[in-house]
């Protein structure tokens, strides 16, 4: 038996976290009934049960075979009304533009009310939400993004208020306040939102000119599939986002997020389709989220220097739990826009997937005193065909300026304003295997790693795992079969920590003030 | 007034060469604007003539410099490079030791500005920032908010507008911090006495230039501005007027 957790319950659906120690996928499929109805059979340890009736008891029991093995009470939410989008002219034949009739919808759905998107495919300029309402996509609906970027609004970096003493901050992109195209779903200071179902969100990026000459600003920065800007209480379960025009899901300075079971997926060549980032933001769960992209699946981030410095808002206290990372960059990535600070991040019970790296930190000089980087913990996660597993990387060479002698400079320099700090990061009950480098840890000569721990950790290198830069550093080598190397760290505590098939010492220091191997 | 034909007609008057011409900035400014507006290849020869110019007395023309880095990219001529080469090589002024060389100052910043983002890797554009920065502390006045006199001040609104011009905005911190200058600077300038009508002049054009950057409400300062270039036309200064309007396109 294992105890049923309960992440979400909305009025339509639950979401609920069955632990049999699996890590994304259950060790066993289970049968699932409600009320002693069938409901399906449950292959991932966070899994969604959808079609339930509004302010209604259902008991979930779990199934190992005929064996009862977990079971939970479930008392769905309240609904005050349903808006059919085709009630308002929405036809969802993929080439008549919907968006008036969706967004209509929206717009006059009242509290607690539900704005239903049935099978069909739904041609879509971006939508913006509003608050106390839930979006559902059902099951064989996707909405298609418009692919010209001469129709999309476009939300302003920074706007000066009347009275010119304050801005009001709309876009943003890479960390600064920029001007973007506005998301395909866009939230401004909305509260109490739900936004779910099995459908598809399709950003068409692979149709658009969005991935062609990606660095280039024209207009404005390339939309997100999702952007909430100011927002509190909001849930995203279940759909599936996918060909992002760039970064996929980004919550920007809101709090009291949930992600669930929502796959996010992407081309591996396609550019800066980030699964999810969260930016400046508190209080995420991220449970059985799915990501297959062409850049970081999770990149957390706190914007770059101007940003952390005027709002000094962290991203903090997010779990990421029960995750499948595969393919594009890194699996979780913690910067390069960080100079808000990131502090009190775990993710556990994960497993990525042939990504180049596993758990990814970057930042550089010029990030800021703020941008402080502390208590990042993983733990029980397993990565398979990870490059290089572990890289914190505090030279890392973004931005127009990023390969300046300022930010590459091995020379210590002085500690001031513009310098970031990496704090304590720890990995516990760590496997990985095939490989390229076991771990490579950057710090700045000036302000060191203050303290990478790992305890029961087992690196093996591939033997024909390919050779990779493994810290985009200028002056970083290409390696293969290499164990770990700490470059100015304070500390490098390291338990049960067993690295094999390397060529080489296990551990390879410069500048490490302590190894504790106790 | 049929300005277009007008300030044609000023330029075959008035030859690159023509080092002590006052208005030669306005000249090179206005050239380069009109040549991304109409591809028409007399202000391109205007430009690069007067960047010839310069090579050829090995020195910068206060205000000019704008000139080469235009030859430069026109051209792809090494002999523009290695002129701004040259005045790169000269050390950094310590600004803070020179703080109210206005003159320097006005040429020096934007011209190291251009350099960084364009030639130079970017290295010192904080440093850039940290210039106009620093003298602007340095020459602000409490009672006012000037930085010194109106007419220094309106000159380092137009070193600021032609560095924020020139630097990315993703390097938005020193973008910013320039803009922030900007702001206060005109603020102070435009509740300050008038001063000769050279000085409202610029004042006019640092106040479109911010305008067409997207740095200040258009609804909130575009009826200053064409107050006051109205009345600087009423007060016979044409010359001013007449370029003001070549490079404001459509006011």
């Amino acid at each position: 038996m294992f105890e049923v957790k309960k992440l979400f319950v909305s009025a339509r659906s639950c979401t609920v976290e069955l632990p049999d120690g699996g890590l994304y996928h259950t060790k066993k499929p289970y049968r699932l009934t409600l009320n002693g109805e069938d409901a399906g059979t449950a292959e991932t340890v966070v899994h969604t049960l959808y079609g339930l009736w509004p302010e209604t008891k259902y008991t979930l029991k779990v199934f190992d075979g005929d064996k009862e093995v977990g079971r939970a009470s479930i008392h769905t939410k309240e609904e005050s009304f349903t808006l059919n989008v085709q009630r308002f002219g929405a036809v969802g034949d993929g080439v008549h533009d919907d968006t008036p009739a969706i967004q209509a919808a929206i717009n006059v759905c009242p509290k607690k009310g539900r704005v239903l998107i049935p099978a069909g495919k739904y041609r879509v300029l971006p939508l913006f939400m509003k608050s106390h309402i839930r979006v559902e996509i059902q099951k064989g609906a996707t909405l298609l993004l418009e692919t010209d970027r001469t129709k999309f609004p476009i939300l302003p970096g920074m706007t000066r208020s009347t009275d010119e003493t304050r801005d009001l901050n709309l876009g943003s992109w890479e960390g600064n306040p920029l001007d973007m195209f506005a998301a395909m779903i866009s939230g401004n200071g909305v509260e109490d939102v739900v936004i779910y179902g099995e459908g598809v969100l399709d950003g068409q990026g692979d149709k658009g000119d969005w991935w062609i000459n990606h660095r280039t600003m024209r207009g404005a920065w390339r939309p997100r599939m999702l952007f909430l800007n100011d927002c509190e209480d909001v849930t995203v379960q279940g759909l599936t986002f996918c060909n992002s025009p760039a970064w996929n899901l980004q919550p920007y300075f809101s709090r009291k997020l949930k992600f669930l079971n929502v796959h996010v997926t992407a081309p591996a060549d396609s550019p800066n389709t980030d699964g999810f980032d969260p930016e400046s933001c508190t209080d995420v769960l991220l449970a059985g989220m799915h990501f297959s992209t062409g850049d970081d699946c999770i990149a957390i981030k706190a914007g770059k220097l101007y940003m952390g410095a005027t709002y000094k808002t962290p991203t903090s206290y997010m779990e990421v739990s029960h995750c499948l990372m595969e393919n594009g960059h890194g699996g979780m990535t913690c910067g390069s826009e960080m100079a808000g600070g990131v502090n009190h991040v775990t993710c556990h019970d994960c497993l990525m997937r042939n990504t180049d790296r596993g758990l990814r930190i970057k930042t550089r000089r010029g990030r800021g005193e703020q941008g402080v980087i502390d208590e990042i913990v993983f733990e029980n996660v397993r990565m398979e065909n990870v490059g290089t597993p572990y890289v914190v990387n505090c030279l890392y060479f973004c931005d127009p300026d990023g390969r300046t002698e300022y930010v590459q400079s091995r020379e210590k320099q002085a500690v001031d304003e513009r310098t970031p700090r990496v704090g304590r990061i720890a990995f516990r009950n760590v496997t990985a295997t095939g490989v390229a480098c076991a771990g490579y840890f950057l710090g700045l000569p000036e302000q060191p790693i203050e303290c990478v721990e790992m305890e029961n950790v087992s690196i093996s290198c591939g033997a024909d795992a390919k050779p990779m830069v493994p810290a985009m550093a200028c002056g970083v080598p290409s390696v293969s079969r290499k164990g770990l190397v700490a470059i100015n760290v304070e500390k490098v505590v390291m338990r049960n920590v067993t690295v094999t098939g390397q060529d080489g010492v296990k551990l390879e220091c410069e500048n490490v003030a302590e190894v504790d191997e106790g | 007034m049929d300005t277009m034909a007008w300030f044609k007609k000023y330029l075959g008057n008035h030859p690159p060469h023509d080092r002590l011409l006052p208005e030669a900035e306005w000249a090179v400014r206005v050239c380069e604007k009109l040549y991304r507006r109409t591809g028409d290849a007399a202000f391109r020869a205007h430009i690069v003539g007067c960047a010839d110019a310069m090579v050829m007395w090995g020195n910068v023309h206060p205000g000019c410099w704008r000139a080469l880095f235009f030859a430069l990219a026109e051209t792809g001529e090494a002999k523009y490079r290695e002129a701004i080469e040259n005045v790169m090589r000269k050390a950094w002024r310590d600004t803070l030791q020179h703080p109210d060389d206005l003159h320097y100052l006005c040429d020096e910043l934007p011209f190291r500005m251009a350099y960084e983002m364009r030639l130079g890797g970017m290295e010192k554009v904080g440093l850039v920032a940290a210039g106009f920065r620093q003298i602007c502390q340095k020459l602000r006045k409490e009672d006012t908010g000037l930085y010194g006199s109106l007419s220094g001040t309106v000159r380092l609104l137009l070193a600021l507008l032609d560095a924020i011009g020139i630097c990315s905005d993703q390097l938005y911190e020193h973008w910013r911090a320039m803009v922030d200058l900007y702001r206060a600077g005109l603020t102070a300038a435009l509740s300050a006495e008038k001063e000769d009508q050279e000085t409202e002049a610029m004042l006019v054009y640092a106040i479109h230039e911010g305008v067409r950057m997207g740095l200040i409400d258009p609804e909130r300062y575009l009826p200053i501005a064409r107050k006051r270039i109205a009345a600087l036309r009423a007060a016979g200064h044409e010359t001013a007027a007449a370029m003001l309007e070549m490079e404001g396109g459509a006011w």
